[in-house]
Order: structure tokens, then C-alpha cells, then sequence
């Protein structure tokens, strides 16, 4: 028995290297002066001959990097605002419009709920390559292309959210509800009582993956901002050139630390969310 | 019995309540609950006393008839405007607030001032001995504390009206005994009429004015505890309210075939010598420390209970002697299974 | 998660139950929302799909011939059709395999759990630099397979480009899909192995007459979510390859955003129609399949 759980340990650990490692090189290679960088890194990123070289422990760790990227490139902090100005809004609008839907389908009867459900599930489903010629069309009608509206209002109205927020809306006991009419409250009384206070988990959840995803988009900032001086970090990153490696890398470890701290903080949540996601009805 | 202000009796005309055509929930009930009253709904599990008292909080559409407080039509009105206060039976109280907050909330929805809240929320909380609880989260305090809360949340307002949905079966059965009393007791002093479902006879025998009994959504009965006891209504009532139930077996009364019942109570041990007395074999005994449940096998009768002194010492397998009360019998027609006069 | 209801489980009675105009109410903000930013548009798109940009005028189906003609198109669909069928069953598998892992190591799971779901709160765009390190020509993966005496290979622009894709995809949505049948497990009455355990049953049979069928109603929503997200790793292509990538990895949206610079309207709505159509139809297909077993439960 014993023999079988560490045979297991020893297992997950091992794939569990799979991440530790990458992430480790990740930062340790942050801390390369640029020098090493260059050194270490030229058969790749110059195409010299010889083979790439990424230590473990940087020969002579430096935050110089760190100071360089943060002193003297304004234009990252442009991108990481960009970044900012657009995942917030688009999740802060997530819920806004999410979470009323939301407990209206999780809590209501009313004619074409079920069809309207089946509609949202099949628009959450729907990559983006779909949706991309549409948003388009509209963003364009409305002047709206290349301006931070052009990622926030077809994110905004994104239906996961909703369909993840209507999984925890669904699970609040109806005795509650109706408790709180019984009480004296109001349809907006009992969302705003009842529903947000307990439904609240599937709110965070929703915004995790929500930050998570933005954050990491791609898709939409290369399709619908021409103008480069709005792109988000995810696109600005690889822009980056070889000959600085080390800045690109710094810029990665800082790009990597709001998602990281969103993850670690909101874990609770965010394994919550895709339990529910996964939840039969 | 003092009557609150402000609460009103309730009449209930040929309501009716379907969840599909083949699912009839509540049919033609017919039931007026006076201004004051302690009326408990019992019956089996799904024979509707539940899906009556949401239609009656508003928490269920009513598919036929009227239900009306006072004089008041209140088919459409939407529960939050009935003045009604309910607790359930899981007592719904709401997790994120604390015990105050929980029993503040109909008052604040009712847009009372701080001060009155205030007032009126230590007021009940001392009432009920949760004083030091106040500041506690629902999910920190045990059964019966919680279940105090969803009472003093009923009671904070003077509603017109109280529902009450199974509110003593979480709890353990001791607990069960004295909240059963305590609920009694408030009843008693607030004089609010209040409407109480449950499917334990024994609440039903002890806290109630009136009963009604109910069975596949159809009224059987709707009289005080005695009544329904000792005068049942048919051959369903008989044997549900009781605990051993009521004997019965086939036999004749005025010459005609019937279904004749007997309560344990009225079955006793006889002598030897007795020449009235009828020949038994007992199958079994519960000894309760106050009575003895003995289990008997008669001669031409299904097996029959008798409720017997606790001091009553008998074993399996042995022969005894019982007496019935000739003047207790209860006669119920076969086909209809009315009670015959 | 189910798209339709059989008109069996509908529950007449439900109509009944209407709040009036309540529940719009709160709907309508949302349903606005999509309806002008999404619903809408996307009928336009099906209407412009069937007409030509340039003269406004019907053409019935000549775009969706057009594309259907074309080579990028084919070797596009060719490529994500590919990498659906063999991510999704790697990634189903190997996922699962963790989740089973990690039920059955019960002291320090949440370390386990957290390792696994990390990538999940890696940005690509991080992560993608290691990446090229790793699998360029003088990278470190094939110093790895120098040692083990194999020739390098160039990962990055080859048909080798594909396996990457693969790998970055595994790497990324593994502790999603572990998580989700790490819930389905729970879900899994344990009475059941206790009793099946005193019935004599081994860890073998447990797994096949248990968790297995316990699983089932999990498979579908599974399936669909890495469908789902299957799609998004055309950010992990579209970094290391740009937008014209090695052939193996040239997906169906670097293939949207070439017509996008072109601004080709005709291309890109009927490419939509069927795009949609055909993930409607997988769903639908795929419920048909397993969401009748989860229905059944």
C-alpha cells in the first residue's frame, strides 16, 4: 500500500516538473544579464551555430532587466495599460449584463427560456473564427473598429459567463427565494439579497475565467485593432525582437504575475467554475 | 383566546391545483380557518397539505377556486403584498446574514426606521433567548437555535398570517417535544391565526385547535384533535391519526357487513376467568417503560395491538385473556368507508 | 449542459408559472446585447453569405463554392479537423489518467491540483518564448534527444510543428479537463466502491463497472469544452509560426484573419455559415451519442 502511494507521488511529481520547470526557467531567465542572454541564447534567437544553453541558476543573476524594462521602455506600460483597459471592462460588463440574465434563466419561468438557453449555450459555444466576420460587420457600422470598444463590447457580451452563472444561480435553495418574498421583498430586492450575496462564488468564478481568458486574447486585439499603439501585451510581446531577449523575457514574467495572482487568489473559484461547467442538469 | 390585531381568518373555496393531467395535487378543498385558529394540515407525504399552504403563501398559482383572507380575494396577489410570514422547514435562513440581519429583513424590506428595527429585533431576540446569538451567522449556531431565528423572523412583524411548513422535523426528538410547546405557547400569545403542516400525528393531536386531514389532495376531516380521534370520519382518518393505529377487521354491525375498528387503548387484559373474554396468543411485546404495545393473534381477526399497562407481563407464545370495549367499536361501510353511526 | 429538452420532460404546467413581465427584464439588457452585437450581425452574415460583396448581387451557393475551391481553405479545415481528432482523445485520456492520479493521492492533492491548473493562468504570449527555446533546431529539446543519440530536428518549421502544437495544447488545458472529471468523480457515490469492494470486486473491475459508467454523463460536457477550447490554439500557432506558419499548422483562423486583411466579405461569411454549422452539427451529434446516456440517469 504504501509501496503503491508513493509510486503514485513520485508519478504526479514527475508530471508536475512539466510545469514547475517551464516556469522556473521562466523566471530564472528573467533574471539573465543580457549579456548571458545573448550568450545562452544566440543559436536560437540569432541562428549561430552551436546549441541553446538555458541555466538553471543564471551566472550572474540581475535585475538590470527588470530596471531597463521598467525605466526605459514607456511603451510597455502603454501595452500593459492597453491590457488593463480592456479585460477589465470587458469582464466588469460580463457581469453587469451577465448576472441579471443570468438569474432570470436560473430562477424564472417564462415563455422561450428554454429556447433562449439553448441559444445562449450555442453561442458560448461558437468559436471565434464564427462570430469574428459579424462583430465586424456591426463594429464597423458603428465606427467602432480599431478603438478599445472594438474588444470590449463582443466580449462583454460573451454567454459562458451567463451559462456559468446560471449553474450557481441555479443551486441557491428555493426556500431562500421564497422566504425573502414571504419577507417582503421584490424581484430586484431578492436578486440583490439573496442572489448576488449567494450566487457570489459563480460571480467570481465567472470573473476569473473571464480575467483569464482576456487577458491571454489574441484572436481579437489582431483582428479587430490595426493601430499598434492599442494592442494588449499579448500581442506586443512577441513583437519583441531577438536582440532583446531579456526584456521580452521580463516583460513575460510581468504579464504572467496579474494572471498568476488572479489564479492563486481566485483558485477556489476558478476550480468551482469548472466543476460547474461540467455539472450535469 | 386572545386575537392579534392584525390578523384575519382564511376561506378557502373549491380550490384545485394540478401539475399535469395526471397529476392532481389539490382537488375542490373546501376549508375556513377562523380569525385566531391553530390549524394544523396533516396527512401522508403528497396528499397535498404542502402544495395547499404554498398556495395560500402565494409561493404556487392557484389552478381553480378562491382562497381569501378576510375578505379578501388574494388568488393573484403576489406573496411579498400577502402580510403572510412562514417558516420553512429547512428554515431558509439566509447564510450570509447574521442573525439580527436575518430577523431585520422583513422589517427593512418594509422600510421600517433603524430605531424600530433595532428595537423591535432585540425585543423578539430576548423573547426567544437568542440575545447573544445576534451577531452570529446562521451556519454557527445548532438546530434549535436556527430554528428559533425563523420563528423570530415570522414574528418580528405582526403579520396577519402564519404559515408554518414542518418546522420541528430537522430537529432531534427531544427538541422536537419542547418546541412543539414553545410554538403553542407563542401561538397562544400572539393570537395570530397560523396554519401549520405536518405529517406527525402526534404534533397534530397535541398543538392544533383543528385538524384537517388530508389524503391524495382530498379533505377528509376537519375537526379538533378530539374529534377526529374519537369520531373519525371514515376508515383513512382512523387508522392515519393514532399511534399504534386503530384495529380493524371485517365484521357485522346491525346485521349489516362492515369494517369494524377498535383503538389499542380500548382492548384490555382479562381474566381467566372472565367469561366475556377472548382467547389470544401474543406474537410480540414493545415495552415502552410507561405501556406495553402487546401484538396479538386472535381467532377469525388479523392481528390486533392492545396497549396495556406497562406493569402487563407477558412473552411471546403465551395464551392471554383481552377484553374489548363492545361501547369504543367503530363501524365503517366497505364500499365507502364512511363512518357508520 | 443540454441543448434540447424531449418534448416528454417538458413540464406543461410550467407556463403556469409566469411571472409577467419580471424575468424580461432582467434579461433584456443581455438579450439586447447580443441580439444587436451578435445575433443580428451574424444573420447578416448568412444573408451576405448567399450574395456577392463586390456587385450586391444573389449568387445562391458560388462562395461557398468558391470556398470549398479553395486550396488554403482545404488545407485549413484538413489541419483543425486533424487537431481536433487527435487532441481531443490524447487530452481526454491523459486527463483522466491525472484525475484518477491525483483521487487516488490523497495527502497534498491541492499542491497537485494547483500544478496542473497553472498553465491554465499562463498567457501564451509568456510562455511561447520558452517554448521556441526548447523546440528551435539548436534548442534544448533536441540536445535532450542528442543525448539519447537522435539527429536534431527543426520542431519549429516542419511537419514536426504539428506534434508542438499538440504538446503546447496538452500542456495548457490538461488541469482544466482534470478538474472536470475530478468533479464527475466526486459526483460517484462512494457507497458504491464500498459495497462493491465487500462484493469482492478488484481495483481493475471497480474502475470499469464504477467509474467508468459514473463517468459517462461527464464525457459529453468534457468533450464539448476542449472542443471549445480546442479552438483557441491558434494563439500558441499564430505565435510561434505568425501568420503565415509551417503547412502542418496553418489553422482555420489563420485562414479568417488572410481574408480578413483582404477584407474578403464573400470568403469570410460563407467560411462562417459552415464553420458554425459544422460545430452545431458535431454538437448536436456528439449529444446525440452521449447526452442520451446522461439524459437516461
Amino acid at each position: 500500500m504504501k509501496m503503491r502511494k508513493w509510486l503514485i507521488g513520485m508519478l504526479l511529481a514527475f508530471i508536475a516538473f512539466f510545469v514547475w520547470v517551464p516556469l522556473w526557467l521562466l523566471i530564472s531567465g528573467s533574471l539573465m544579464g543580457a549579456e548571458e542572454m545573448t550568450q545562452n541564447l544566440a543559436p536560437v534567437l540569432g541562428n549561430t551555430e552551436g546549441t541553446a544553453v538555458w541555466p538553471l541558476l543564471p551566472m550572474y543573476p540581475t535585475l538590470k532587466p527588470y530596471i531597463e524594462l521598467l525605466l526605459d521602455t514607456p511603451q510597455f506600460f502603454a501595452m500593459f495599460w492597453n491590457s488593463c483597459r480592456q479585460v477589465f471592462p470587458v469582464v466588469i460588463g460580463q457581469v453587469l449584463i451577465g448576472a441579471p440574465a443570468a438569474w432570470a434563466f436560473a430562477r424564472f419561468h417564462f415563455r422561450g427560456k428554454k429556447i433562449l438557453y439553448s441559444l445562449y449555450i450555442v453561442l458560448m459555444l461558437m468559436p471565434f473564427q464564427v462570430t469574428m466576420v459579424s462583430s465586424y460587420l456591426v463594429l464597423d457600422n458603428l465606427g467602432l473598429m480599431n478603438s478599445v470598444w472594438a474588444i470590449i463590447l463582443p466580449g462583454a457580451v460573451s454567454t459562458f459567463p451567463v451559462f456559468l452563472m446560471v449553474r450557481f444561480f441555479t443551486s441557491i435553495p428555493s426556500a431562500l427565494t421564497e422566504a425573502a418574498a414571504l419577507d417582503g421583498a421584490g424581484p430586484l430586492q431578492i436578486f440583490f439579497h439573496i442572489g448576488l450575496p449567494l450566487g457570489a462564488p459563480g460571480i467570481l468564478s465567472a470573473v476569473v475565467l473571464g480575467f483569464l481568458e482576456y487577458w491571454n486574447a489574441l484572436e481579437q486585439p489582431l483582428t479587430f485593432l490595426q493601430d499598434k499603439t492599442l494592442w494588449p501585451l499579448s500581442l506586443y510581446l512577441p513583437t519583441v525582437t531577438a536582440d532583446n531577449a531579456g526584456v521580452s523575457l521580463v516583460a513575460s514574467v510581468i504579464m504572467l504575475v496579474p494572471a498568476l495572482l488572479i489564479f492563486l487568489f481566485g483558485q477556489r473559484y476558478l476550480e468551482a467554475g469548472i466543476s460547474a461547467s461540467g455539472m450535469k442538469d | 383566546m386572545a386575537v392579534s390585531e392584525t390578523s384575519v381568518g382564511l376561506t378557502i373555496e373549491k380550490v384545485n391545483k394540478w401539475y399535469s393531467a395526471d397529476s392532481h395535487a389539490v382537488r375542490d378543498m373546501d376549508l375556513t380557518v377562523e380569525n385566531g385558529e391553530f390549524m394544523i394540515f396533516v396527512g401522508p407525504s403528497g396528499c397535498g397539505k404542502s402544495t395547499l399552504l404554498r398556495m395560500i403563501a402565494g409561493l404556487e398559482t392557484v389552478n381553480g377556486g378562491t382562497i381569501r383572507m378576510g375578505e379578501r380575494v388574494i388568488n393573484k396577489v403576489p406573496p411579498k403584498e400577502r402580510d403572510i410570514a412562514m417558516v420553512f422547514q429547512n428554515y431558509a435562513l439566509y447564510p450570509t446574514m447574521n442573525v439580527y440581519n436575518n430577523m431585520a429583513f422583513p422589517l427593512k424590506m418594509r422600510r421600517w426606521k433603524k430605531e424600530d428595527i433595532h428595537r423591535r429585533v432585540t425585543e423578539v431576540a430576548a423573547n426567544l433567548g437568542l440575545t447573544e446569538y445576534l451577531k452570529r451567522r446562521p451556519g454557527a449556531l445548532s438546530g434549535g437555535q436556527r430554528q428559533r431565528v425563523a420563528l423570530g423572523r415570522a414574528m418580528v412583524r405582526q403579520p396577519r398570517l402564519f404559515l408554518m411548513d414542518e418546522p420541528l422535523s430537522n430537529l432531534d426528538a427531544k427538541l422536537r417535544v419542547d418546541m412543539r410547546r414553545e410554538i403553542v405557547d407563542l401561538q397562544r400569545r400572539l393570537g395570530t391565526t397560523t396554519i401549520y403542516v405536518t405529517h406527525d400525528q402526534t404534533e397534530a393531536m397535541t398543538m392544533g385547535t383543528r385538524i384537517a386531514v388530508m389524503k391524495d389532495g382530498v379533505l377528509q376531516q376537519v375537526d379538533a384533535p378530539r374529534t377526529v380521534y374519537e369520531k373519525p370520519a371514515n376508515l383513512f382518518v382512523a387508522k392515519f391519526i393514532g399511534s399504534p393505529p386503530m384495529n380493524t377487521w371485517e365484521g357485522e354491525h346491525r346485521g349489516r357487513r362492515c369494517i369494524v375498528g377498535i383503538r389499542p387503548e380500548y382492548i384490555t387484559p382479562a381474566d381467566a376467568s372472565d367469561p366475556g373474554a377472548l382467547r389470544a396468543r401474543v406474537s410480540g411485546v414493545e415495552n415502552t417503560g410507561r405501556e406495553s404495545m402487546v401484538y396479538l393473534e386472535a381467532e377469525g381477526l388479523p392481528g390486533l395491538v392492545m396497549a396495556a399497562d406497562a406493569a402487563f407481563r407477558c412473552g411471546p407464545g403465551e395464551a392471554v385473556g383481552i377484553r374489548m370495549d363492545q361501547e369504543k367499536f367503530l363501524f365503517f361501510d366497505r364500499e365507502t368507508e364512511l363512518r357508520i353511526d | 449542459m443540454k441543448l434540447y429538452r424531449k418534448r416528454s420532460e417538458r413540464r406543461p404546467w410550467e407556463e403556469n408559472e409566469s411571472e409577467g413581465a419580471v424575468p424580461w427584464l432582467f434579461v433584456l439588457p443581455s438579450l439586447l446585447a447580443v441580439t444587436v452585437l451578435v445575433l443580428l450581425p451574424f444573420i447578416d452574415v448568412v444573408r451576405r453569405s448567399f450574395f456577392s460583396a463586390m456587385s450586391g448581387q444573389f449568387v445562391g451557393f458560388k462562395n461557398y463554392l468558391t470556398v470549398f475551391q479553395n486550396d488554403a481553405f482545404r488545407l485549413a479545415a484538413g489541419n483543425t479537423a486533424k487537431f481536433v481528432a487527435v487532441c481531443i482523445p490524447l487530452l481526454l485520456v491523459f486527463s483522466l489518467l491525472l484525475a484518477l492520479l491525483v483521487n487516488a493521492f490523497r495527502e497534498k492533492r491541492g499542491v497537485f491540483k494547483t500544478s496542473f491548473l497553472i498553465p491554465m493562468a499562463i498567457p501564451v504570449a509568456s510562455i511561447v518564448l520558452l517554448w521556441k527555446v526548447v523546440f528551435h533546431e539548436n534548442g534544448l529539446f533536441n540536445i535532450f534527444l542528442g543525448w539519447l543519440g537522435a539527429a536534431p530536428v527543426d520542431w519549429l518549421d516542419s511537419e514536426l510543428t504539428f506534434a508542438v502544437l499538440v504538446f503546447s495544447y496538452l500542456w495548457k488545458n490538461t488541469g482544466y479537463d482534470m478538474i472536470l472529471w475530478l468533479s464527475g468523480i466526486t459526483a460517484i457515490s462512494p457507497a458504491l466502491y464500498e459495497s462493491a469492494q465487500i462484493d469482492g470486486a478488484g481495483a481493475l473491475q471497480r474502475f470499469f463497472r464504477i467509474t467508468l459508467p459514473g463517468l459517462m454523463p461527464t464525457l459529453f460536457t468534457i468533450t464539448v469544452l476542449s472542443l471549445l477550447n480546442s479552438f483557441k490554439v491558434f494563439r500558441e500557432a499564430y505565435l510561434i509560426g505568425g501568420n503565415y506558419p509551417n503547412t502542418s499548422i496553418y489553422m482555420l483562423q489563420h485562414l479568417f484573419n488572410n481574408w480578413f486583411a483582404d477584407l474578403d466579405v464573400d470568403k469570410m461569411c460563407a467560411g462562417a455559415v459552415l464553420m458554425a454549422l459544422v460545430v452545431f452539427l458535431l454538437i448536436m451529434l456528439l449529444q446525440r451519442f452521449w447526452g442520451r446516456e446522461a439524459q437516461n440517469e
